[in-house]
């Protein structure tokens, strides 16, 4: 189903939307959160209050702003990022970040991916992100769009390898327009 | 600024990220008004932060979707007029008869099309949830550390393996899960197992 049915599904039939919705968003959005509360149950609980936040706010979202995925992972990480101990812990993951494996994000540049990480993967703000590494808040930006950048080259040149073929689609479809 | 410096700025993916200063959020909606083209390179950020997304899914546990479900149904059930009722502590000389207020409503039943795990809230308090749970096969291993829970089966029969203790359980059989340990519950009757499921803050 796409992101376009899923949200009339959502307006017309709430718990219908919403065992959807799951299904096709679930473990993405708990990949946010995860990487961001440790706790297993504490994790599960946000996941819950992630998507009733999303069932019942989804007439203020607008698909002409961004996409329904950058709308749900901007809740998500809010959600994350309000559940109390959060920030120790970042702290306590922080050690094994590099461990994990991301076909997509393992060949960006190292200082680029250190900024994607704590942002995308730790849920930093862009300000943590620069206390963090000891760098500019304008240099958060600027290796935040150039490992968006490159990820979206690697895109590009192999989709094969990082697409299922509707989506290359969809990408091929934006870039005609 | 222009098309260029936009783009080259990085402001459309922390506008996309949600953590824009309002000043840079109105420049870069502006910018968006102003260069329809921007679009264009938002969808592709957009595009490339959910593989990134993708790259990093976390399946959750099976049980977490079932009682979002119920949590929702039961949202509902409360904006609809529905007081809430105060369910009595599950334990050890606990009866079916205890729960026959809640065992007998209309709608707290199955759906044709139950998945592996089904549940209804019968309240949830402050500090204890109680609902009635189908399991059709089981549930997978899972340990809790802030949270007791209690079972009192209601049809159907399931083995509930605690550590290395296993716990062939009938109907109205009760069981309490203690703190710290793994445990996991296997079906095995040929109808879902029906269970009365309290969880309450350690």
């Amino acid at each position: 189903m796409d992101s376009i049915e899923l949200v009339e599904l959502l307006k017309q039939n709430k718990e219908k939307g919403l065992s959807c919705l799951y299904d096709q968003y679930a473990p993405t959005l708990n990949g946010i959160v995860t990487r961001i509360i440790a706790s297993e149950a504490q994790a599960e609980e946000v996941l819950q209050q992630i998507f009733l936040r999303i069932a019942y706010s989804i007439d203020s979202y607008d698909r002409e702003n961004c996409s329904l995925f950058t709308w749900m992972s901007r809740i998500a990480r809010q959600e994350a990022l309000l559940c109390p101990g959060q920030y120790t812990t970042i702290r306590q993951i922080n050690g094994s970040i590099e461990n994990q494996s991301s076909s997509l994000s393992s060949s960006i540049t190292p200082a680029y991916r250190e900024v994607l990480d704590r942002m995308y993967v730790l849920g930093y703000t862009p300000s943590e992100t620069a206390l963090h590494l000891d760098i500019p808040v304008a240099t958060v930006k600027s290796r935040l769009r150039m490992a968006v950048n490159q990820m979206t080259q690697m895109i590009q040149n192999d989709p094969g390898h990082f697409l299922n073929k509707t989506l290359f689609i969809i990408l091929s479809l934006a870039a005609a327009l | 600024m222009n098309q260029e410096q936009i783009r080259e700025s990085g402001l459309l993916e922390l506008y996309l990220h949600g953590s824009l200063e309002d000043s840079e959020q109105i420049i870069v909606i502006q910018a968006l008004e102003k260069y329809p083209q921007l679009q264009h390179a938002l969808k592709e950020i957009e595009f490339a932060l959910l593989k990134h997304a993708e790259n990093h899914a976390v399946k959750p546990h099976g049980a977490v979707k079932p009682m979002l479900l119920a949590t929702f149904d039961y949202l509902e059930r409360l904006k609809n007029g529905e007081t809430p009722s105060s369910p009595p502590i599950l334990h050890e000389q606990s009866t079916l008869a205890d729960y026959s207020e809640w065992l007998e409503r209309e709608d707290m039943v199955t759906p044709p099309e139950m998945e592996s795990m089904y549940a209804r809230l019968i309240a949830h308090e402050s500090d204890k949830l109680t609902a009635i749970v189908w399991l059709r096969f089981g549930a997978p291993d899972e340990t809790h550390t802030n949270e007791y829970e209690k079972f009192l089966i209601v049809e159907g029969t399931c083995t509930i393996t605690i550590g290395s203790e296993e716990h062939h359980l009938t109907a109205g059989a009760y069981l309490s899960i203690p703190l710290y340990i793994n445990h996991n519950v296997s079906v095995t009757s040929s109808i879902p197992c029906k269970i009365i499921l309290q969880r309450i803050a350690a």
